[in-house]
């Protein structure tokens, strides 16, 4: 009686046992790979050697509340320099933002804000931006402000743009397609460079935030 | 035998169908996967996308498009210029013989401009191409707020013209 029942427990000790290994490996192998600096690099995300501080900015969300440096800090933020009159790159950039958004799992889910900066305020008001904005996402954010503001902001964030007019007096901006990532310190941290590629973009967004939060 | 007359008369009428459904495509020219990005109602423009088939033995030249839906349609690209993407428009758009030449987003596009209202998701709409020496080819494009492939920023046939 008594050793069948010591057999009994030593096989759902051993069952256990492998269970453990099992479940272990498993957790194990579906846990995201950190990458280095370096390969982080060499996989799109370019990270600053020291987040740099932005200073003092003065714009507008497309709630009309002010958007400024407090307004980026406590979670992790990606920018995207572009304007609504841009139908190939911006709308396929911002599609691919919200798709990014979409496949995150877990901690990375939790809280990154996404916010599309005008780099063409005059025509993108308040107005305009809460038009466009939400639609490729309820939750991102549409920034204007006064053109040299938005302008100084961009030059601090080494995303430069510039204004073209053409023959006709109809004009288009020229901008990177490159997205910034500010950390919730609400600092400079780096930048996804263009082409972006949403696997790439993944698993470097969560090396960096992995790093960080070291 | 008149069952068998049957499934010939049956097999005739659904290859007539799959014919009228593939509409004015011919066998030397042919468009694939062509669709409409829609955006917010209200924005004047949009981008429309497409792969052109030429299976014929010549190059062939796209000089113009237009669309039920447009006021006008321009062929534009999009390239890098020092880190700065700019859309320019080009005068032509020329098809090899034998080859797919396809449209993606960050790259060449066709753009739709002066729409009276924004295509919906759902929606369709007609696309015609003129060429130098050809006849005219027709398409119907589907509205979708995105490519299929949607991870990925840029189009896989995406050339830079630098
Ligand atoms: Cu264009």
């Amino acid at each position: 009686m008594s050793q069948s029942r010591n057999i009994k427990l030593t096989i759902a000790g051993v069952l256990l046992f492998i269970t453990v290994i099992v479940a272990g490996f498993v957790y194990r192998i579906s846990l995201p790979r950190i990458m280095t600096a370096s390969e982080m690099s060499a996989n799109g995300l370019y990270l600053l050697e020291t987040p740099r501080n932005i200073g003092e900015f003065d714009l507008i969300d497309h709630y009309g509340n002010p958007f400024n440096s407090s307004t980026m800090e406590g979670q992790w933020t990606l920018i995207f320099f572009g304007f609504t009159h841009c139908p190939d790159i911006c709308p396929t950039t911002m599609t691919f933002l919200n798709a990014f958004l979409e496949s995150l799992e877990g901690t990375e889910a939790e809280n990154p804000q996404v916010v599309m900066v005008s780099v063409d305020p005059a025509r993108d008001t308040v107005q305009q931006l809460a038009d466009y904005v939400p639609y490729f996402n309820p939750d991102f954010t549409g920034v204007t402000g006064e053109f040299l503001d938005i302008h100084r902001f961009a030059t601090k964030l080494n995303t430069p743009f510039r204004k073209v007019t053409d023959e006709d007096g109809s004009y288009q901006v020229d901008h990177s397609s490159n997205i910034v990532l500010i950390n919730p310190r609400g600092d400079y941290h780096g930048f996804f460079r263009a082409p972006l590629d949403l696997a790439k973009m993944k698993v470097t967004y969560r090396s960096a935030r992995f790093i960080w939060g070291r | 035998m008149i069952k068998k007359g049957m499934v010939i008369g049956l097999a005739s009428v659904i290859s007539l169908a799959v014919a009228a459904a593939q509409g004015e495509q011919d066998a030397v020219l042919t468009i694939e996967n062509a669709w409409v990005r829609a955006l917010p109602p209200g924005q004047p423009n949009t981008a429309a996308y497409l792969t052109l088939v030429n299976r014929g033995g010549e190059a062939v030249v796209v000089e113009s498009v237009s669309s039920d839906v447009a006021d006008m349609v321009e062929i534009h690209t999009t390239r890098n210029a020092d880190g700065l993407m700019r859309m320019a428009q080009l005068p032509s758009l020329e098809v090899a013989s034998g080859q797919r030449l396809a449209l993606a987003p960050g790259g060449t596009h066709l753009m739709l401009l002066g729409l009276e209202t924004m295509p919906v998701a759902g929606d369709t709409v007609q696309l015609c191409l003129q060429f130098a020496s050809h006849r005219d080819v027709c398409t119907s494009a589907v509205v979708r707020k995105s490519s299929d492939r949607s991870d990925s920023q840029g189009g896989q046939n995406h050339q830079h013209h630098q």
